[in-house]
This record gives C-alpha cells, structure tokens and sequence, in this order.
C-alpha cells in the first residue's frame, strides 16, 4: 500500500474515532449500576433506562420536544420550499442577499438571536407558547433544511421539467411528476436535519419556554447542572439510538427512491 | 402543404440578438437539420419552436396553426434532447408511456401503444429497466420512442447524438431517417457535425450569429455557398480573397495577380469576393504547369494522409496556397513533402462567395 493511502486511510479511522468514541462512552456509561456516571461502567444493568422510560416527565420532556421540532420541521419545510424553489430559478432580484440572509441564523450567535426575539416578542406583547418557540426555532432549522433542498434542486437537469412540459404535463404536473421525486430525496433529508436541529435545540427554549414546557434539552441541561446521575446518559444513548434509525431508513428510501423495483 | 413554418422570428437577451429575423418552411415529411457552431442560434429558434420560449417578434406555425401564443404544454411537437432528458425515476415503460397518461389515455391502450413504439425502436426488452441501467445509445432511443407515441405534427432533435461515440452515431442517423420515411413526421435535427447534417437531411438549413444564411439540399450547400460561413462550416475548402470581374458573361476572378476562369453565370460582381475551392475538386498532378491556364503551380509543402485520401498545402513563391485533395493511391503522393505539382483547377468546380 502506498504510504499517502495509508495515511489517508489512517485520518479516516482518527476521524470517525474522535467522532464516535464519545458517543460511545455515553451509551456504555448508561449500563453502569453504579449512582454516578463512570467510565468504563460497572457491572450490567438496564436501571436507567427503566428510570427513564417509567418517569413520566422524561416522557413528557420527550414527547414535547418532539412535538415542537415536528412543528418546527414543519414551517421549515412551508417556508423553505418555496423560497429555495425560488432561490434556484435563475433570474430572480436580490437572490444571492436573499440567500444570504437565510443563512443568517446560523452565523449569528445564537444567544444574541434569542436576546433579540425575547425583546421584539415583548414589544409585540408575544407571551410565550409552544407555537411562539416553535416559529423561533423553525428560524434556526430552515437555514439547514433550504441548503440541503437547494443542492438537491440544483442537480436537477432542468431539461426534465421542460420534457415532462414538452409532452403535456402543465407546469405542476411536471413538478410533481418529475422534479418532486428527484428532490425528495433531499426534502427528507432536509426535513429530517430540520428536525434533529429543532429538538437539540437548547438555548432559545431556556430563554423562551415558559417554565411548564418540559423540554428534553432543558432537562438535561438542568439536570447535569444540578443533580447528575447515569439517567442522562440513558437518555442520550436513546436519542442516538433513534438517531441512527432515522439516517439508516432515511438512507434506505433514498436508495430505494434511485434504484428500481425489480 | 406546409409542416412548420417559421416568419420573422427574432430573440432579443438585452441587447444580444439570438435569433435575428429567422424566415423559412419545413414541408409535411420533410427532414431539415440545422447546422451552426454553438451560439449561432440553432438550439434558440428549435425552442422557440417548441414553446420554451417566447420569441420577441415573429409567428410560428405547424400546419395551418400559428402556435406562436399556444404554451409549451399545448403544441404538437416533440423533442428529444441532448441528454435524453429521461426521467430517472421511471422505468423506460412509465417513460415512454408518460405523454399518454398526461392525455388520460385508458391504461390497456397505453400499454399497448408503449410496447409498439418501444418494439419499433428495439428496445421492448428494456421496458422495465431504469433509464441509469442503459447505455446512452439505448437512452436516446427510448427517448425517441417516448417522442414518437404521442405522434407529434413535427419533432424537434436538439443534438440527440452529440455524446454518442462515432460508430454508433452513424448507425443511429441512418436508423432515425429509416423511421422518420417511414412514420412520415415533419423533423427538424439541429447539430454542429456537419457530417451529420448533410447525411440525414433534405435540406440543410445554415445558422450563423443568430442568422439563417441559407436552406437548401446538401449538395448546393455544399457546392453552392452564399456566404463564407456557410462555406466553412460545411467542412474544408479554399477559400480565395480575389477580385472579380464579369467577361462574356461569366465571371473572372483575380487571385493575388493570378487569373482563375470560373463558369459562374453572372451579370454584376462586388469589387471584393471569394473564390471556394473544395479540395477534392481539383486534380494534383506532379511537375510544371500545363497548357490549359486555369492551374497552380507550387511546392508541396504539407500532407495529410486521411485515409481514402490525403490532403496537400501546395504554396507558389508569390505566397498562394492551395489545399488540395488526391486520392491515397496517387502517384503524385510518392514525390512527398517539398515536390513540385501543379493543380489543374476546372472552372466549374470554382464557385464565388460575395460575403
């Protein structure tokens, strides 16, 4: 083996390691029996999960932060769609500044972005609810959600749209026919980004939740700031496990989308 | 009766004129291709036939319709594309079967209409695959197909075999004309190959900067030039700077001080103007000049072996240069670079090209 091959191959394993070793210890931290988190975990045993699972405020927590991320996803996708369909016609004013401030959520401070919606939502006499918090969130998880439809548009080869059109299809019909299975790859994908950004999503619910919102984040932020126990570390070895099954069947569509039948 | 036809059409992009007052007539049947470098137009005017766009002045017709107002959706006029513009998530049956289902055609009628025109172009045994599972040759003529089953008046080719390999693409031509007699639809075939052109068409319309300089059969084309540009994107040729002048009714040409008899028939000559000389229309022989006049004499300076047959730069000492065809076999081919020849030039194979 060539040496530079070697050393490529060397990164990749470093990689993935420094990418997946904490991950890792999480998810072994949560067997242990001991009541402090500790790695490597002592002895065996499925307690915390049982800790979790039977607690209904981690279910609560749990199931509200996936309401309010599905939410979110989902004025993401009613924004984004349109707006990235639009950003990748060509001939459109302004597209690159209007693209640019799509962007612009992710690249201000995300505390800074909070402050600020904490003072206009006030000016407007906005008190917090669960959709205020999701539209804030949906702010920050559209910027993810148009970038990757937007790549996904941009292969399109434009000359399907205009074939489907050539043989009858109105411009719907042919956006629908044509260029919606070739971008939903890219919609689900999108979406599901949105969607895993929306539920992480820790500091505008710190500011902007009201107290009784029980969000998983916030727990778990609460949580490792004031009484620590391996629970967390279940917690989070389930949200990677579900996690991963998101990516893989999202992976499997895709394929399935690309490849045929038989 | 008229199949296509085409009056006035111009194509503004800001100051840019795309397509420059384009005027001409496809007969019912007939095969056109339209032969120009990229950014002559060609690809311009076949979607302004087609109703991609909008042209900014002229009207457009297929029969006795002026489809110049009726949306892309709506004409009657297929198209195959360069990059086949297959649609990636259908099998070649839902291809091919797609226009049909946009008509709301029954499902047993559709079936039986995709397996005829994909038995046409043999391809029925790829009715299941996935476009990405076939080789290009096999994508455009399932592309064809799904062109042809809806039975369009006119069907519009944009470069369909430009990314094919040579081979294939002459077997491809001869079997697209085959099946254009055959079905009898009106076909317009833009291309850059002017190979191509020539080989497929009926008349060969010529597009340069947004023009159309010329349409006719592929022998007056070829021939017959009107202008330099069409003189040269229909393949090598001689094309002489020279001053003409009319004697006894034909015309003279004087080229840097050498005079050319030609047998063109004209009353009035510019003061400038071109003489085309193909290379294959001339006879090269080896050694000095012979008693007829209308020749050139000079010095191999370059040979081209082609194959059949090979191409010689002949030059004089006045610094003339003459491209020159002779076939392979020739025995003036032995006396190699830097021989003496002279290339008898008959005055009918000397045609004069004003612009």
């Amino acid at each position: 083996m060539r040496i530079d091959k070697l050393a490529g191959r060397t990164t990749v394993v470093l990689l993935c390691l420094f990418l997946v070793a904490p991950l890792a210890v999480v998810v072994a931290t949560a067997f242990t029996t001991t009541p402090y988190l500790t790695f490597p975990p002592r002895g065996l045993t499925l307690k915390w999960f049982d800790v979790v699972l039977s607690d209904p405020s981690w279910r609560a927590a749990l199931l509200n932060s996936a309401l309010l991320a599905a939410g979110s996803t989902l004025i993401a996708c009613l924004v984004g769609t349109p707006a990235a369909i639009a950003l990748t016609k060509r001939g459109v004013a302004a597209s690159n500044l209007i693209g640019l401030l799509i962007v612009a959520p992710i690249v201000v401070p995300s505390i800074m972005y909070t402050l600020g919606l904490m003072l206009a939502y006030s000016k407007i006499s906005f008190t917090p609810q669960p959709w205020t918090l999701a539209v804030a969130i949906s702010v920050l998880a559209t910027p993810y959600f148009m970038r990757t439809l937007m790549a996904g548009l941009e292969s399109i080869d434009p000359s399907l749209e205009i074939a489907a059109m050539n043989l009858g299809a109105s411009r719907l019909r042919a956006w629908r026919d044509v260029v919606l299975p070739a971008v939903i790859r890219s919609f689900v994908s999108g979406a599901l980004l949105a969607f895993i950004i929306s539920f992480d999503e820790l500091i505008v619910p710190l500011f902007l939740a009201r107290p009784t919102d029980e969000l998983l984040p916030v727990r778990i932020y609460d949580m490792i700031a004031y009484d620590i126990d391996p629970s967390i570390a279940a917690v989070s070895a389930i949200l990677i496990v579900v996690t991963c099954v998101l990516v893989v069947i999202s992976a499997r569509d895709t394929k399935r989308a690309v490849e045929p039948k038989s | 009766m008229s199949g296509l036809e085409v009056a006035g059409v111009s194509q503004r992009y800001g100051s840019v004129d795309v397509l420059h007052d384009v005027t001409f007539e496809v007969r019912k049947g007939e095969f056109v291709t339209v032969l120009g470098q990229s950014g002559s137009g060609k690809t311009t005017l076949l979607r302004a036939i087609a109703g991609f766009i909008t042209p900014s002045a002229g009207t457009i017709r297929l029969g006795d319709q002026d489809v110049s107002q009726v949306p892309l959706n709506k004409r009657d006029v297929g198209m195959v594309f360069q990059n086949y513009a297959l649609f990636p998530h259908m099998s070649v049956r839902e291809n091919v079967g797609y226009g049909l289902k946009i008509r709301r055609v029954a499902k047993d009628e559709i079936a039986e209409r995709v397996d005829t025109e994909l038995r046409r172009v043999a391809m029925l045994d790829f009715a299941d695959r996935r476009p990405s599972q076939l080789s290009g040759g096999q994508q455009q003529r399932v592309a064809l197909a799904r062109a042809l089953v809806l039975r369009p008046q006119v069907v519009l080719f944009d470069e369909p075999f430009s990314s094919l390999d040579a081979m294939l693409r002459v077997t491809l031509r001869a079997d697209l004309r085959e099946l254009q007699r055959s079905l009898g639809f009106t076909a317009m075939f833009v291309t850059h190959d002017h190979v191509e052109a020539m080989s497929m068409a009926d008349r060969v319309a010529v597009m340069h900067q947004g023009r159309l300089l010329q349409i006719d059969d592929p022998a007056t084309v070829y021939r017959r030039p009107t202008h330099r540009a069409t003189a040269q994107l229909l393949g090598r040729s001689n094309l002489l700077p020279c001053t003409p002048r009319v004697e006894n009714g034909t015309v003279t040409v004087d080229w840097m001080g050498k005079t050319l008899r030609t047998a063109v028939a004209r009353d009035t000559v510019p003061d400038q103007a071109y003489a085309m000389i193909r290379p294959e229309n001339v006879t090269v022989a080896p050694g000095g000049p012979s008693s007829d006049g209308n020749d050139f004499t000079g010095a191999v300076i370059n040979q081209e072996y082609q194959g059949g047959f090979c191409l010689l730069t002949v030059r004089d000492d006045a610094g003339r240069e003459l491209l020159c065809a002779a076939p392979s076999e020739a025995p003036v081919l032995s006396a190699g670079v830097g021989a003496v020849v002279t290339v008898a030039i008959p005055p009918s194979n000397i045609w004069l090209v004003d612009d």
